[in-house]
This record gives structure tokens, sequence and C-alpha cells, in this order.
């Protein structure tokens, strides 16, 4: 019976939860790596129909994301740098619509689903389509609603960090949504392909891979989860983490990516309640992407970056704020930014704003 | 506020909706900040219908992924994420709006295809959708929402105009130059080759003139017009029936081929007004794509108003390469009154609107396969009525066919105004008639309604006729051009003496047996190195070339001046001995110093 491994006693799980969810660099991570005991790329082959073979307890492995071996083909998918953040930021969208929709379903187990991400963010926060908030007139009504809106942007948070000496971008995305629980994070956030969103018309992805192309476009990832406490479902509390990385095995040519277990099941290393309350880690979801690659940006990346979100994300069903210097800005998308012309000082208002009705295709 | 304000523009309810669903289209203008493009980014010696390189000042370049192409102006969203783009080539290519590709956003919201569609478009790359028939069908739907979009058009031809106000003086040129070759006819022995250049008898179309003569020629029409033709047709744009005009104001009307892209092989075009009214002027400018055709009706100060209305026919002829039969295209052209008419207060929206009316011009034609067709309409209710859960007035529109009854949506009303979209559904037949009835509800029973007749007519095809039409009669070309170069400057053609690098050109007078001869040296040293420099920024051959054209015609043209002025003092001297004839060796000087000055000018503002 191969039991989890734990970090103690090997570091302390405050400290270490402290500074992995800081850790922005390269070299911060390896050397937050380096104080665990794990099992080199070399002597642990995953095998899916024997993971527990060869595995050395009381050791940390690398095992593939997704639990398979051929997972780059599904991770590779990125032909931009900004798209695997927008598939992050997606991702958190809906952990946080997660969230207030179980809180919903514990009131109310007969309430029926929001009809789409756009219907579960009017019925939980009042708010319409972005590019409509310009458009509200300035009653008090009105005024809420974009105080709502600027609210909301505060649960997603995506940052840009920049290492002047290494050189390295690092891309972090926090949540405030619902979290994983340990046991729950190799099943849902380290999943490939196998979907739980399929029939929950509420959510947006349907693929269960578009946030993992962010592993390839990174030298090495971190993520840490905390289910929020009302929605553990007998699930235990505490903090799942994980570090993900390339691997390339000596003498092959099937890359893939792995991240770090605890147990052969699967299962990510944990940190207990007790010690994520002492670290100040709450509910939700944190990625960080690791010497990010994006190509020859240089120093312009931040200022692409806005550029960049507000077009992947045209009409995004939630704000979410960007972080690249000390105050942050909020991204409401492009669609808002049309529709805000006219409505500030320095803008003028287009020629022309016309939205056709619903035209049928293919009729 | 009321609580659900922002779900205007999606409480219509549709016809019903068959397919791969529905989807909503945004599209946006921007507002340009000024002139088009930076004066200092034009070259001087651009030609009107080069595109200039895409810079990252353009209007909506903040709103684009990579400011510095026309990259993804066109966005197709899924839950509000971009999935799918096009960049400004579509605008141009399949929207015929140029001039708006630079300031012209579209957003395409397919949340309401069904999800088997949705499945086909996407792509687990998720790097764009999957161009099967879905997508076509999808394609297709952007494209014929926005082709016709009345405001669109109206934006395009007021960019139209401010980019040939800035190209001004270019115009100015072009017109004199044609003016040179109307006053040397008397002196020209031929006018072209091939079926252009008939014998010393016969009399040819399309290059003005006003001798009957039977033809054969092309004009669009349908089946009732005479036999199916071939080859291209003469269109306008507007294709209005009359072409109204009030004085001193210039109208634009544009011709083109169809298919356009024919356009290139035009040879020859000719514009006539029946009859001939020394006051009103059509002059045209032929561009890329079609000729710009400006009407202006010149109030002479003594001129009576009771001569108003003025009538005329217009007459335009067009030869194609490869097709004898020119093409023809006549409208009726009315000079009315001006009239002085204050600008209209903008009118008052109610809470109780009184009407509801439609404000496009019946019957309204809709071609099968062509685009929609936006009927306009207005009410005096308020923007607001119409938006909220539920809203205090709705629209219904109700269709009776006598054969297929096509899609048709209402948009929302802006300032009291809205449209009707009818779309060319497949099925509807030419000679289908079409009645709408527009109903818009309101409180306690209350009832506005309009309607408007709408007619399915086929695209008019080349109809081959027989008619008499005015014509030019054999002439001769105005003068001959000849091309110099290195090898050929020891002949004596310049001047009084031999070419050398400093002569960009030369004419000799006309004599009995030959017209006004103008020479361009094309090895002058300047020359040669304002074209090494164009070569050595890489810039495209048809670009080049075009450069070298304009300094070549407004050299010639210049040339041409210089030879006017020249008569014109060897008249006066016959009269007045004391008036002096510039030498050969001042009109040499003269030349030179222009030539200099324009490739200067053209080198400098690059």
């Amino acid at each position: 019976m191969v039991e989890p491994t734990q970090l103690p006693p090997h570091v302390n799980a405050v400290q270490f939860l402290s500074r992995l969810v800081t850790a922005s660099t390269m070299a911060s991570v390896d050397g937050l790596l380096a104080g665990l005991p794990i099992t080199p790329e070399g002597e642990y082959s995953f095998d899916e129909d024997h993971p527990e073979r060869a595995w050395q307890q009381d050791r940390f492995h690398w095992m593939p994301v997704g639990g398979d071996r051929g997972n780059a083909g599904r991770i590779k998918l990125a032909n931009f740098p900004v798209n695997p953040i927008a598939e992050r930021l997606i991702n958190g969208m809906e952990a946080i619509i997660e969230l207030y929709h179980h809180r919903e379903i514990v009131k109310f187990p007969d309430s029926p689903p929001p009809r789409s991400p756009r219907d579960a963010v009017k019925r939980y926060f009042g708010l319409p389509s972005l590019d409509m908030l310009p458009k509200l007139d300035s009653s008090e009504a009105s005024q809420a609603t974009r105080q709502a809106a600027r609210d909301l942007a505060r649960k997603l948070r995506i940052r840009l960090l920049w290492d002047k000496a290494s050189r390295e971008f690092a891309v972090a995305v926090e949540d405030e949504g619902i979290g994983q629980p340990p046991a729950l994070v190799h099943r849902s956030l380290l999943s490939l392909g196998s979907t739980t969103k399929a029939d929950k018309p509420y959510l947006i992805g349907v693929f269960g891979q578009g946030g993992s192309s962010a592993y390839a476009v990174s030298n090495l990832s971190w993520v840490v989860s905390r289910r929020a406490k009302d929605c553990l479902d007998d699930q235990e509390d505490g903090v799942g983490w994980t570090v993900i990385r390339h691997i390339f095995p000596k003498g092959r040519r099937d890359d893939y990516f792995a991240y770090l277990a605890a147990h052969p099941d699967g299962h990510v290393p944990s940190i207990s309640a007790d010690d994520a309350d002492s670290a100040g880690l709450s509910h939700g979801t944190r990625f960080a992407h690791v010497a990010y690659n994006f190509g020859k940006g240089g120093s312009s990346v931040a200022q692409q970056m806005f550029r960049a979100l507000n077009h992947v994300l045209y009409n995004p069903v939630m704000p979410f704020e960007l972080h690249t210097s000390d105050l942050p800005d909020v991204v409401y998308g492009n669609a808002f930014r049309l529709s805000n012309l006219g409505k500030t000082r320095k803008s003028i208002c287009p020629a022309v704003d016309k939205l056709f009705p619903p035209q049928a295709v293919g009729v | 506020m009321t609580d659900d304000q922002w779900q205007m523009h999606k409480s219509f309810v549709s016809a019903a909706v068959e397919g791969y669903g529905t989807i909503t289209v945004r599209v946006v203008v921007l507002e340009t900040s000024g002139s088009p493009v930076p004066s200092d980014d034009v070259p001087a010696d651009v030609a009107p219908d080069e595109l200039l390189p895409e810079e990252g000042n353009r209007p909506a370049s903040t709103f684009l992924e990579d400011p510095k192409r026309g990259r993804q102006c066109c966005v197709f969203l899924i839950n509000g994420q971009r999935q799918h783009a096009w960049d400004n080539a579509f605008i141009v290519r399949d929207l015929g709006l140029k001039y708006l590709r630079n300031r012209m956003i579209v957003v395409v919201d397919v949340d309401g295809l069904r999800p088997e569609a949705i499945a086909e478009l996407m792509q687990g790359s998720r790097q764009q959708f999957y161009e099967g028939k879905v997508y076509d069908a999808l394609a297709a739907r952007v494209i014929a929402t926005l082709k016709d979009d009345p405001d669109l058009k109206r934006l395009e031809e007021e960019a139209e105009d401010e980019v040939s106000n800035l190209q001004a003086g270019d115009e100015a040129v072009k017109s004199q130059l044609d003016q040179l070759i109307e006053e040397h006819h008397d002196q020209a022995t031929r006018i072209g080759e091939g079926h252009e250049e008939a014998g010393d008898e016969s009399q040819q179309l399309a290059t003005g003139g006003s001798i009957l003569q039977p033809t054969s020629a092309v004009v669009p029409g349908d089946s009732t017009v005479g036999p199916l033709a071939c080859g291209p047709l003469l269109m306008m744009r507007p294709d209005v029936g009359t072409v109204r005009l009030r004085p001193d104001q210039t109208r634009r009307l544009v011709l083109c081929a169809r298919p356009e892209h024919c356009w290139t092989s035009l040879e020859q075009l000719s514009v006539i007004l029946d009859p001939p009214i020394k006051e009103l002027r059509a002059a045209h400018t032929r561009r890329a794509g079609g000729a710009d055709l400006d009407m202006t009706f010149e109030e002479p100060e003594d001129f009576d108003e009771d001569e108003y209305p003025i009538e005329a026919t217009l007459r335009v002829a067009a030869t194609f390469k490869q097709y004898a039969e020119p093409r023809i295209l006549e409208r009726r052209v009315v000079v009315s009154r001006p009239r002085a008419r204050p600008p209209r207060p903008k009118q008052a929206l109610k809470e109780e609107p009184t009407f509801l009316r439609v404000t496009s011009r019946e019957p309204v034609q809709i071609y099968p396969g062509g685009p929609d067709v936006h009927i306009k309409v207005r009410w005096d209710g308020q923007d607001g009525l119409v938006v909220g859960t539920p809203p205090l007035w709705t629209f219904s529109v109700q269709c009776e066919s006598t054969g297929t009854e096509p899609s048709y949506f209402i948009t929302t009303p802006v300032d009291g105004r809205f449209e009707l979209l009818v779309q060319a559904s497949p099925g509807l037949r030419p000679g289908d008639q079409l009645r709408f009835s527009i109903n818009a509800h309101g409180p306690e029973g209350r009832t506005l309604t309009t309607g408007v007749a709408v007619v399915v007519v086929e695209h008019p095809t080349p109809r081959r006729v027989e008619l008499k039409y005015p014509g030019g009669a054999q002439r001769r070309p105005p003068y001959q051009l000849y091309y110099v170069t290195r090898p050929e400057w020891e002949k004596e053609t310049c001047w009084d003496g031999r070419w050398t690098g400093d002569d960009p050109g030369a004419f000799e007078p006309p004599s009995e047996r030959s017209p006004l001869s103008i020479f361009i040296n094309q090895d002058m040293d300047l020359l040669v190195s304002y074209r090494e420099s164009l070569l050595a920024r890489k810039l495209e051959e048809s670009s080049i070339k075009q450069r070298v054209n304009r300094y070549t015609a407004h050299v010639a043209f210049h040339l041409y001046q210089i030879f006017l002025k020249q008569k014109e003092c060897q008249a006066k001297a016959k009269v007045e001995p004391t008036v002096e004839t510039p030498t050969d060796s001042q009109l040499r000087d003269e030349i030179r110093r222009v030539a200099i000055t324009l490739l200067k000018l053209m080198a400098v503002s690059q």
C-alpha cells in the first residue's frame, strides 16, 4: 500500500506554500523543488496499467499530465502567446460561475441551471453583456451595475511579471472561484480532454484542454488550488499544488508534459487546511507559467498584452484585472471599448455603430 | 435605466429559424481623426487607386491585435471569445468598401448557432473555424448583411470624396491633358488599332462626337430587351433612373463594369449629354475599379430661374477588349431650381408614437441570390420604448408573397429610424411580388401600421440591341509621344541641338504632315536616379511604373503648355513686332527646371 508523499518533514509546509505562490522565475521554482525528494525522470516511467510500478515510497514523481505519455500533441496547440493566457482566463471565469452556481444549488436544489455563460453572469452578478455597460444611463441602478462589474473583475486577475536579472516573464492567473480539493486536482485542472463541462450550459469550454496549452509556451508551470469551504461536498479541505514541466526522455522523441505527483493514483501533493490558512490562502486557483515565451516581444509585451487580451476576449462574459504595474487595468474587451467611444473626453463617437438582429444562417 | 436595458437589440423575435441557427452582426465605423491618411504620409505622385502600406495610426488600429496590419478587424465570437477572424481584405474585396477598410470593425456573435453547427466550426486547436459548409453559410450571411447597407455605402461615398479632394491637383492635370487631346484632333491621323480603328469612311462609338450612327450595342436589361449578349455590362452607382442635380452642386456617380474585374479591360469610355448644355459639365476620371463621373451645373449669374427644370440625357458608352459591341448606359438628367432649405430640426421622439412609415422608395427591388435589401422605416417613438422585458412597444412583420417567403428582420431604432432587412433567400423568382406589413404594437392595444412592396427582379444581363447612337467620326490623334533613350541622343530632336543627361524632354510643333511631337528623355540623369531610388525601396513594379508614368504625363503636359505659349507669342509677334518669342534655349531651360522640381518633390515627399 503506497502512502501519499507529504511535504513535512522535508520542508515547512506554510513556508513552502508562501514561497511557491510568489515564485516567478525558474531559479525560484527550482530552488523550492531542490528541497523535496523527487525521483528523477529516468527512474520512473509511467505505466498506465501499473502506475505503482517503480514508484518510490516517500518521494514525489513526475507523472504525465492527463495520465497520458502521448499528451504533447494535445498540449502544443498555441500559435500565439496570448491564446493560452486567454484560455486560462476562461477557466477562471468558469470557476467563479461554478462557485455561485454551486451555492445556488445548495440553497435552491430545484433551480434550473443558467442557459448560457452570459445568463449565469446576469443571474449571479446582475451584469449585462459587457458591451452594453457603456450604454447604460447615469441612474443609480446603472452606476451600481458598473460597480458590480468592477468588483467582479477583482475576482479574476492576471499578473505579468518580469524578472530583470533572469530576463524572464511569468504569467500568473488567479481566480477566486470554486477551486478544487487536493484529491480532485489531477482529475480536473490537470486532466486532458476529459471535460466535466459538457452537460453544463453555463460554462464555456468543451474540449477540456485549452488552458493546458500554456504548459507548452513556458518552461515550467505551477498550480495551487483550494476548494471553497461551502462547496467541499465531503471532500477534505486543503490545498492541492503541483509543478508542471516538459520532459524530454533520453534517447526518445516522444516528449511529454508531466506534473509532480504524490501518489501513483495521480494525486497531487497537498497541504493541510490549517497550513493553508496560516499561509493566507483562501479558495480559488492560481496558475503561474514561468519563463513564458513571448517571442521577440521584449519590453513592449506589457503594452501588447492589454491590446491582445482585449482582442482575444473581445466581449468576455466577465471582466478581469490585468496587473502589469502598480495599478491594475480592467479588461472588458474590445466590444466594451467600442461602445465606450464618445463617452470619454478623449474619444469621439463612431460614425456608425449598428447591431443587426439575429440573422438566420444556412436557410 | 430599466433592469434589462442592456437586452436591447436582442428582444426581437426573428422569422422562423431553420438551417444552422442565428448570428448577430455588429458593425462599427470609426470616425477619421482628420484626413483619412496623414498628409505627410502621402507620396506626391501616389495614384488614386494605389493602396498605401498600412501603418499603426489608422483609426481602427487600437482595436486590432496587430496595429500595423489590417489583421482581424472582423472577429467571430463564441461566448465572447474570438475564435476566428478576417483581415480587412474582405472589406475591400467582398463589401466593396475600400475607403472604410481602416475604420471598420465587424463583430459576429455566433452563439445563436445550433450546437452541431458550432461543433463543426470549432477545432481542438481553437485557432480558427473549420472552413466547411457551416463556415461558407456563415461567411455568406455576414457579407449579405453588410454588402448593401445604406449607412456603410453613405460613409464610403463620403470617404471617397475626401480622398478625391486629396488628389485634386492630380485630377486637374488629367483634366487638362484631356483638353490637350481634344484640341489637337484636327492634326491627327489615327486613333487606335484593331476594331477600334475604323476605316476612313466609318465612324466609331465611345470616342465622343455627335454623328448618329446605327449600331449594335449591349445594354443591361431583362429577357424582354433583345437577345442575350456576352461580355461585361456598363453599370452606374448609385443606379438611379434619373440623375437629379442642383445648380453649382457637384454630384458624383461611379461608372463600373459588371463583373467588376472586367473594368481592367476597358478600352474607351465616352460621356455625352444630349442635347449638349453648355453650363452642364460631366467630367469623368478613370480609376482602377471604375470611373468617377462628376456632374455639375454651373449657373451663370444672369441665369433666369424660369428656365428650370433643365433636362438632358446622359449617354455613356464604353468598349472593352475582345468585345466589339459598345456597352451603352443612358440616364435622364434633371437640373432643378436651387432650393433654399433650412436645416431640418431634429424630430422630437414621443412617449406616445403617432406614426410609422417606410421611407425607402417603392417598389423596392430584390435580386435572387443578391445581398439583403435594407428597407428604411421611421417612427416618432422614443428608442427606449422597444427595450426592456417586456418592452412597452414591439414590432411585428407579416409577409404576403406570391412565391417563396424570404427571411426578414427588423433592426433596433436609433433616433426613430430602423430597417427591415429582407434576405434574398433561395427560391425567390423574378416576378414574385412581396408585400410586407410592419406593425408597432403598444399598450392598450394601440397599433401603428405601414407597408412596403418588394418586387423580385432578375439581375440585369447583357442584352444586344440595335440603336442609333451618336459617336465620333474618324479623327486623328492630338499628338505623338516619343520616348528617347541614351542611344538615340545623337539625333537632333532636342530643341536646337542634341540630347544630354540634363534634358527631360522637348517638342516639335505640328506640321501639315504630323501632329505636335512630344519627346520624353527616359534616360535623363535625375529620372534614372529617381527610378533607382524606387527600386532600392523595393516598391512594387506597378507602383514604380505608375510613378514614372505620372512624371512623364506632367512633363508632357508642361511641354504642351510651353508649345501653346510659344504659339501665342508667335501670333502676337506678327501683329506687334516688339513681342519676343521664347528661344529654344529658353524653352530648354524651362522644361529642365520643371522636371527637376517635379522629381525633387516626388522624392522628398516620400
